[in-house]
């Protein structure tokens, strides 16, 4: 048997194993290549050629490379449209007490949830909804919300309190759908908020009792820092998805109202603006304009967020 | 045996090859919105492959309100239905963009000929016919006899004034000051709903939505603005709200609406007995008597692989006349079971008995008053313009003056871009 010298073992055991990683490698990257292919054709392909056609005016029933291309006009068209801007201006008031306010609650809820021993019906009930599309909870809240023989009425006529028109009412149409959304999405967020509030150790909270410490100091100091990494998470998915909105104002406003977004686009939202225009008015171009700038706002918005929130990295307990 | 193996399965090859080009299967896809599709369609269709049987069907029904999508989505896939029935409002859009194939001349011609004007009216486009009207929409008062005799009038109103005052005098409210009993609803929910009564009684005031060569939206002269002020004035003196809705007229608390034909079915299947209640009237005129009218058609896609045989189907369903009833078929399907108004002339002389009915007989006699729908290019994208204004002066948002000028100036521009 041939002896080899330490130092030509040590050389042919690392070439050994950099033949080895680098067939390690192939393989791996043979059996990412399906997903990246996929990711392509499926991901990558679709925001670029909707990228492409927000620079064109396309209304889909013509060959894509024979419609004219008009620069930023698309872009120009939508921010002088007024219902665009109303439509920018709903879906942010809808995100914003989406996130101020929805949020917050759920947070308080999964706290008080917390220092109850049996709470698994409570959590059940909270999260009953989450699971119904919003479709639907919209088509429901839509008859609730029906000044004539909606039970909310009904029940406000018989205790001799005021009644709305609600989603009827310009006024008071975008609060209704906002009213919605955040009880459509308590559920989850309280499930969230609650394991999070379960993952923070109980010494600290004996340890503070010792200090002296009432609740709300508690809650101040120790609950919510430590639920920060738990916050950071939920304002950026309610952001995407408030942003988002659409299947609940459908359901809300799609039945008997002038057109979903109504009445006179009071409940108009980006989402929505985006369908028709597409759908109804069949322009594709100006569709994907309003695409594009919806995915600057959410990228832009995220970016914030996860630059002011996700500074304490380094915070632990 | 290999040799006489590879034989077998050469002559089987070509066999099945030869047998399939002798007689070579036509499926034809044809699509129509859901409320067209009632049972007795697929009866048609049946029909027709017992007399063509290398002719065979394939049916899609699509919601209205996603038609159009439809049509743009799977004519830009290559997957596009051989036979469409359009809203005549698209069709500028969909000649515009070559999708529709230009009917053979005889159909032309027949068209021309033995169709209603205003149906002609409304499958030409640049001057060419595009396709073969099947119904024909205009809009009545519809109103509740026993609402109003309860209230103390034997007639329906004939001026938009008497409107008024008939609608004030049968609406009744709660103690909280709502509206538990309608004088009156306007019809909302797509934009046809609410811009088609708002131009009939536009038109029946002297206005107009374009002018003659259909560049410009002049809909906001006086004539226009009066009109439009007097649907607000319902709305300001509380005799209507948004959200009293036609849908609810069945529950026999709306005294009055203004309602296409389309809904004779829906009325007699949800109001039993009170059906009998139901009166047909010219809608109230506030200048002379007139009214909107739209059409819809049936047409071919300009891609499909079977032009002719789609035109062949289409003319046996529309034009060739039954020896025994002297009708079409598409004739007796739209009055039996849609409870529309066919659009060729024999149709409507010889369904005598269904057309001349408690419901339909004034939309029939009123046709003589009813002015085409305009086709234009971006129709659907204008009309949701202009609702968007009308529902904007309806709930107070705008003066109407100013709803109608911002409706003008946003109409013209997209007028104005192809």
């Amino acid at each position: 048997m041939q002896r080899y010298p330490l130092k030509i073992l040590l050389r042919k055991k690392s070439i050994v194993k950099s033949k080895f990683k680098f067939r390690y490698q192939k393989i791996a990257y043979l059996y990412l290549l399906v997903p990246i292919i996929f990711y392509l054709i499926f991901i990558i392909f679709p925001i670029g050629f909707s990228i492409f056609i927000s620079f064109r005016r396309w209304n889909m029933l013509e060959p894509v490379l024979i419609s004219r291309f008009v620069g930023f006009k698309n872009y120009v068209d939508i921010f002088k449209d007024p219902i665009f801007l109303r439509a920018l201006k709903n879906t942010t008031s809808y995100t914003s007490f989406i996130l101020l306010l929805g949020i917050p609650l759920s947070i308080i809820i999964a706290v008080l949830l917390s220092k109850l021993k049996r709470n698994a019906f409570l959590r059940y009930v909270f999260f009953v909804p989450s699971i119904v599309p919003l479709i639907s909870i919209g088509m429901v809240w839509a008859f609730l919300y029906d000044p004539t023989w909606g039970p909310i009425n009904i029940i406000l006529r018989a205790f001799k309190f005021p009644t709305s028109q609600w989603l009827w009412d310009t006024k008071t149409a975008m609060l209704s759908v906002t009213f919605v959304g955040i009880w459509a999405t308590l559920g989850i967020n309280i499930l969230i908020s609650y394991m999070g509030v379960k993952e923070i150790p109980l010494n600290l909270y004996e340890a503070a009792e010792i200090d002296g410490c009432n609740e709300i100091r508690k809650f101040f100091y120790i609950t919510l820092p430590l639920l920060k990494p738990v916050i950071l998470f939920l304002m950026v998915i309610n952001l995407i998805n408030s942003f988002q909105i659409f299947d609940l104002v459908v359901g809300l406003t799609g039945q008997k109202l002038a057109e979903p977004g109504g009445p006179a686009n009071s409940t108009q939202v980006l989402i929505l603006y985006m369908y028709h225009t597409a759908f109804k008015y069949l322009k594709m171009g100006k569709a994907s304009a309003v695409a594009f700038i919806l995915f600057l706002l959410l990228f832009t918005t995220s970016i914030i967020f996860l630059k002011s929130f996700g500074k304490s990295k380094s915070e632990n307990y | 045996m290999k040799k006489i193996s590879i034989l077998v399965l050469v002559i089987g090859m070509l066999l099945i090859v030869f047998s399939g080009t002798a007689f070579t299967q036509v499926v034809l896809k044809i699509a129509i919105h859901t409320d067209f599709n009632r049972e007795g369609f697929d009866k048609y269709l049946e029909e027709y492959t017992k007399l063509n049987p290398n002719i065979e069907f394939e049916k899609i029904a699509v919601p209205f309100e996603d038609y159009l999508t439809k049509v743009s989505i799977s004519h830009m896939s290559g997957n596009a239905p051989d036979i469409y029935h359009v809203y005549s409002l698209w069709g500028v859009d969909l000649v515009k963009s070559n999708v529709l194939d230009m009917p053979p001349q005889d159909i032309r011609n027949d068209v021309y000929e033995n169709y209603e004007r205003v149906a002609v009216d409304g499958v030409t486009i640049n001057n060419e016919i595009w396709g073969i009207p099947t119904e024909i929409d205009n809009y009545c008062l519809v109103y509740n006899k026993k609402i109003l005799a309860d209230s103390g009038f034997s007639e329906p109103p004939k001026t938009w004034d008497e409107l008024i005052n008939v609608a004030k005098e049968c609406t009744k409210y709660d103690k909280a000051g709502n509206i538990i009993q309608y004088g009156f609803v306007f019809l909302a929910g797509w934009e046809s709903a609410v811009v088609h009564p708002y131009l009939s009684l536009a038109y029946s005031n002297g206005a107009s939505f374009l002018n003659e060569d259909k560049t410009k939206c002049i809909i906001n002269s006086p004539e226009g603005i009066e009109a439009l002020e007097a649907e607000v004035k319902l709305f300001k003196e509380r005799i209507t709200d948004i959200s009293g809705s036609v849908w609810d007229f069945p529950n026999g608390n709306i005294a009055m609406m203004i309602m296409a034909p389309w809904d004779e079915g829906n009325l007699k299947g949800t109001m039993g007995d009170d059906y009998q209640y139901v009166g047909v009237a010219p809608s109230p005129v506030m200048k002379e008597p007139a009214t909107l009218l739209y059409t819809w058609f049936a047409c071919v896609d300009s891609k499909s692989k079977y032009k002719k045989e789609a035109w062949d189907f289409l003319r046996w369903l529309t034009g060739q006349i039954q020896a025994d009833k002297r009708t079409t078929r598409m004739g007796d399907y739209l009055v039996e079971k849609i409870g529309a108004i066919p659009s060729r002339k024999i149709d409507i002389d010889n369904h005598y008995d269904e057309l001349f009915d408690q419901y339909t007989k004034t939309f029939v006699q009123e046709l003589k008053y009813s002015i085409a729908e305009d086709n234009i290019y971006n129709g659907a994208e204008i009309k949701i313009t202009l609702m968007n204004e009308i529902t904007n002066a309806w709930l107070g948002e705008k003066t109407s003056k100013q709803a109608l000028d911002d409706a003008v100036k946003a109409i013209n521009a997209i007028l104005s871009k192809d």
